[in-house]
């Protein structure tokens, strides 16, 4: 047993040494990285583009079993590089939701399962890459990856949406709050009776009324997102449609907050 | 030049009275010169002293010129007449912190359009 301790001890080391630096680089793996990878990948799949444009131009020209297989080379290349951008586009997207604070455990979890299950299909996409043995192969394999595309927009745009709402719903929560403490201020002062607090309270109202539109706004953008299709043809037009009400909600929360900071000066003012 | 000296009929220096006469006058006048310019260096000596003393005093008082100073942004103009109220500590917070919101509203990105979704060449076929 003596014998055994430093071989145990050494593998402790080892095993809690690579749990720690595993749980290090996860923390460090933040949105700003996500994004320079997706960015660093984009660029990367422009530049194969333009080589398949190239490539493919020559093949149709040519014919010849050289071209031929340059051709292969780089849209196998190129289908690759588009597997790789959505990838990281997603994970970045999926790295942004998790920052806004106001979303709901379970609205985020479902998300993250969607994207999740969303970066899967496009790994596995770019494993079967390596089967593919011909150009008709990768042309069949870039249908699919573009029927695929159309869900992926419809999940891009609907988190999109929810980061976008996500962001309204937070300070929502913290203007909502500043009307309940100023509540609560005005509430004692009408007690002690030595001002008058009817205008206040009067403009309170207003405020709560200005964050009641705001979320009415919210909601209405939401309900664009969530019946947007796959078959949609134009869904930049309906993600537009939606951001615009996410832009009127944003202006209501902008005249709640303008609100209270009128009431805070009646308030400091004698009558 | 030569030195003329007259004589009497007794056979007397004449000159030699004159001179001191001339002496004692020259002595009366560096005297008078001398309470002259005393009494001017004292007045002088007074006008700046007294200069110094009301326009040190001066400098200290307000101008009252006419002109009235350059008003400095007052971020509480709308406080005609503070209430009880003005200065209290919980209302303060409160102000301070729908500052801050309002500041971030400000600044909030509504668009996110850094993560608009890439743009992709999805048709990729080898047919003229």
């Amino acid at each position: 047993m003596k014998k055994q301790l430093p071989i145990l001890s050494l593998f402790l080391f080892f095993f809690f040494f690579i749990l720690l630096a595993n749980q290090v680089n996860a923390q460090n793996f933040n949105f700003q990285k996500a994004y320079d990878d997706y960015l660093h990948n984009y660029n990367q799949y422009r530049q194969a583009n333009t080589e398949f444009i190239s490539a493919k131009q020559a093949y149709l020209n040519y014919q010849t079993l050289n071209s031929k297989e340059n051709a292969l080379n780089k849209t196998s290349n190129l289908i690759r590089r588009e597997d790789e951008v959505v990838k990281t586009y997603l994970t970045a997207l999926r790295l942004k939701l998790g920052q806004i604070s106001s979303i709901s455990d379970y609205e985020l979890n479902i998300i993250y399962l969607k994207i999740d299950n969303e970066v899967a299909w496009y790994q596995n996409h770019q494993n079967n890459l390596n089967s593919t043995g011909s150009l008709e192969d990768l042309v069949k394999s870039s249908q699919t990856m573009k029927q695929r595309y159309q869900e992926t927009e419809v999940l891009a745009y609907q988190t999109l949406g929810s980061i976008l709402a996500g962001k309204q719903a937070y300070y929502r929560i913290q203007i909502k709050q500043q009307i309940d403490s100023l509540k609560e201020k005005i509430g004692i002062i009408r007690q002690t009776g030595d001002k008058e607090t009817q205008t206040a309270e009067r403009w309170l109202l207003e405020a709560e009324n200005r964050l009641t539109r705001s979320q009415e706004k919210e909601f209405e953008a939401q309900q664009i997102l969530a019946k947007m299709k796959v078959s949609d043809i134009n869904k930049i037009r309906d993600y537009n449609q939606a951001q615009y009400k996410i832009e009127e909600s944003h202006q209501y929360l902008k005249e709640a907050n303008h609100y209270l900071k009128e009431i805070i000066q009646e308030v400091k003012n004698a009558d | 030049m030569p030195i003329k000296i007259n004589f009497d009929h007794q056979g007397n220096n004449v000159n030699k009275g004159r001179n001191n006469e001339e002496l004692e006058n020259k002595k009366v006048n560096f005297k008078l010169l001398t309470v002259f310019a005393s009494v001017f260096a004292f007045i002088i000596l007074t006008l700046v002293i007294i200069t110094i003393f009301f326009g040190y005093n001066r400098s200290n008082q307000p101008e009252e010129n006419g002109q009235t100073p350059t008003p400095t942004p007052n971020i509480n103009q709308e406080i005609n007449s503070p209430s009880n109220y003005a200065t209290d500590s919980a209302l303060l917070q409160i102000e301070q912190n729908v500052d801050k919101i309002e500041i971030e509203l400000l600044e909030t990105d509504l668009k996110e359009a850094n993560l608009n979704l890439p743009s992709l060449n999805m048709e990729i076929e080898f047919e003229d």
